[in-house]
């Protein structure tokens, strides 16, 4: 019996999408706004019938594909019947993205892999080189791209040692392997996606506007908090929650329909502005904080903020104006006003904030007006030093596998190597893979070993394909309702790609023991090697993902401050808000955490801003002073 | 319809070819009426694509001389 490898990447999440926080926490939406919360909040965790309706068109599209594979012929049609299951999303737009570059990405390494092979063939180890190479070059590159792009170069990886290490032991075959595999995933994607996109499509832009006022909800919450002088720490936690869940939809988002792709760069904009208001807020709360209690004359202008604050998403933009020019003529005349001075951060927020609800209304009204950032790639938070320790181990597990397969000649060393491979190239991206790794192939090994009695009494009754889909359906349908969740998706995923993989035997309908064992300790020893090849060079504490976060934000400003990095606001604010998002994400898993480092980092970002501003106020390079602030 | 296409010694069926030239005309296709437009009048836009891509492929097979129902 032989454990199929495929792949399995039930949520691909880059470095970005990766910030998420705990399932506990319930979205915040301020006074008359809360109906904005609830269902629609977050698309992922939809209601019973939703998960029904998406496990039973995964279902649906993952029969039709084993139908055409069965009817077509095609050597492993049980491969494309795992693809259906690996591609499907609850969201059209994400289903699309990850069919497009999932079809990329295979393509590009079955290309790979047929390029080497022959030309190596007649150099075991060369071949083995080369292979491990060119899965570790291109998940290192996959690790520097953001969210759902990168997955096309992590699937040209391993695709290429999928095919390539089989021929170790058929040579002849690499070709017929690569197209079986070219064609089943094609096949697989194709069907799932044609399902998913037109029966009963669930759009990301409907949850988008709800995601949105969420996040612009909790920033008006924290805002007021600040306004108010009340502690900011929970508030500021939702904000930066809201966040992240957010980050992942806008990505899906521009995938989703032509409408929504027009309304893309409002979206982008708004989602900047909204990212800016975060160093604003903690900057005012700093100075009100030191004004004390009594704020003298800023009274009224406090008490009007926060009374349209406290609108939420819904307040009227053209308040501002009044509150502006209060705070205008609260100024006293003379010198321009200094940063440090309370109204001009007051200042700041109000425009900000008619900003943000202007933006608000030119999404909902389809926001082709709105072009003032040109679409292009947000700048994500590259970490190379990290994406190189990644593909290290990746390389020392394929070659520690490959290796002591070819020289103790062991048959099913190249279903260890490929199981590495892939382990190590879908997880590689987290802060645990060892233990992301071990999982999966805990749960593959749970749907193999169910696979096991399906496949010697039920089989032998089934004739015709309608039988055969009923039996799966008894399977796969209870399991499709939980493969979109986020906890427990992946092993859901996983153990799809154990059951799908065992019942692949049936083509050949070999019971063969010595073989079943093979392919179960196959699997165990190429998952356990880059376990922990992964713990000994990659996997990186919670708190130490933390620091390097906030000590790349430490080298930015040191950079700003030097003068050697002037970047455009926007951009600085999106890159460090993206850190503080990062480090949101992981404060739930740091022990004993207070919340002072996420403080600490929004303090950096409106330091960052300061020193920028102060940049283009002194036309002279900076000197040492405010090297010193930099470290302040 | 039937037959094989010879690309540098790999033989591709003709319906593949058919295939890929009818994609990338519903692409085209799709790019210029969403430049109209158009896709504002549309209610379902995937399923409007899927139609459109089975109408664009039956055309280019018979644009090749292939009638499926001979």
């Amino acid at each position: 019996m032989r454990i199929n490898w495929r792949k399995t990447d039930p949520l691909s999440r880059g470095p970005v999408s990766e910030a998420r926080l705990g399932a506990g926490r319930a979205p915040a939406a301020i006074g008359a706004d809360g109906a904005a919360r609830g269902k629609e909040g977050d698309p992922i965790k939809g209601t019973l019938l939703k998960d029904c309706i998406f496990s039973i068109k995964t279902f649906a599209g993952a029969m039709l594909a084993l139908y055409l594979a069965f009817s077509l012929d095609l050597p492993r049609p049980y491969w494309a019947l795992i693809t259906a299951y690996i591609v499907a999303r609850p969201l059209a737009g994400m289903m699309r993205s990850k069919a497009v570059y999932r079809l990329a990405g295979t393509l590009v390494g079955a290309s790979a892999a047929v390029a080497l092979t022959p030309a190596l063939i007649d150099a075991p180890a060369l071949l083995m080189l080369a292979l491990a190479l060119w899965v570790s070059a291109c998940l290192f590159l996959s690790l520097l791209q953001p969210a759902p792009r990168n997955y096309a170069l992590r699937l040209a990886g391993y695709t290429a040692a999928l095919v390539g290490f089989p021929c170790f032991d058929a040579p002849g075959e690499t070709f017929a392997t690569a197209l079986a595999r070219v064609e089943e995933i094609s096949l697989g994607v194709v069907c799932v996606a044609l399902v998913g996109q037109l029966a009963f499509p669930r759009y990301a832009g409907r949850y988008l506007m709800a995601r949105l006022d969420l996040w612009l909800g909790a920033g008006a919450r924290w805002a007021c908090d600040a306004l108010l002088g009340r502690e900011p720490a929970a508030d500021r936690r939702r904000f930066v929650a809201e966040a992240a869940g957010l980050a992942e939809l806008c990505v899906h988002a521009a995938y989703d329909t032509p409408a929504l792709r027009a309304a893309e760069s409002a979206t982008r904009t708004l989602h900047a502005r909204i990212a800016a208001l975060a160093p604003t807020i903690h900057a005012l709360g700093d100075r009100l904080g030191a004004l004390g209690p009594d704020k003298g004359a800023l009274s009224p202008i406090l008490a009007a903020l926060t009374k349209w604050l406290s609108a939420g998403p819904r307040g009227a933009p053209d308040d501002a104006i009044a509150i502006r020019a209060a705070i205008a003529s609260a100024r006293r005349p003379g010198p321009p006003p200094e940063r440090a001075d309370p109204l001009a951060r007051l200042d700041d927020l109000a425009r900000l904030w008619r900003e943000c609800l202007l933006l608000r209304q030119a999404v909902r009204s389809g926001g082709a007006s709105v072009s003032r950032r040109a679409a292009g790639d947000p700048p994500i938070d590259r970490d190379p030093e990290m994406a190189a320790r990644s593909a290290l181990a990746l390389f020392v597990a394929i070659l520690a596998c490959a290796g002591a397969s070819i020289a103790i000649g062991w048959q099913g060393g190249a279903v260890a190597t490929m199981m590495a491979a892939t382990g190590g190239a879908v997880f590689a991206g987290r802060d645990d893979p060892a233990g992301m790794t071990m999982r999966f192939s805990l749960w593959t090994t749970v749907g193999a070993l169910f696979a096991g009695p399906w496949l010697v009494a039920v089989m032998p009754a089934i004739d015709g394909f309608a039988p055969l889909a009923a039996s799966l359906g008894l399977v796969l349908l209870p399991i499709g309702c939980v493969t979109a969740k986020r906890a427990i998706g992946a092993n859901a995923i996983a153990f799809v790609y154990g059951f799908g993989g065992l019942m692949a035997l049936q083509e050949t309908y070999l019971v063969d023991f010595a073989a079943w064992a093979n392919g179960v300790l196959s699997v165990t020893v190429g998952s356990w090697t880059v376990a922990l090849v992964m713990a000994l060079i990659r996997t990186v504490s919670p708190e130490r993902a933390v620091r390097r976060l906030v000590a790349a934000g430490r080298a930015d400003l040191t950079a700003i401050a030097d003068g050697r990095w002037v970047p455009n606001a926007d951009d600085l604010v999106e890159r460090m808000f993206d850190r503080i998002v990062a480090i949101g994400s992981r404060l739930a898993a740091v022990e004993g955490a207070t919340g002072a480092c996420l403080d600490q980092a929004l303090a950096d970002l409106a330091s960052g801003l300061d020193l920028l501003r102060l940049g283009q106020q002194r036309a002279t390079p900076f000197g040492g002073e405010s090297r010193l602030a930099a470290r302040a | 319809m039937s037959g094989e296409v010879d690309l540098c010694g790999v033989f591709f069926p003709a319906f593949l070819v058919s295939l890929a030239a009818a994609l990338a005309l519903t692409a085209l296709i799709r790019r210029a009426l969403a430049a109209c437009g158009v896709y504002r009048l549309i209610g379902r836009a995937p399923l409007f694509d899927a139609a459109l891509a089975v109408i664009v492929l039956g055309g280019v097979t018979v644009a090749q001389g292939g009638l499926p129902w001979r």
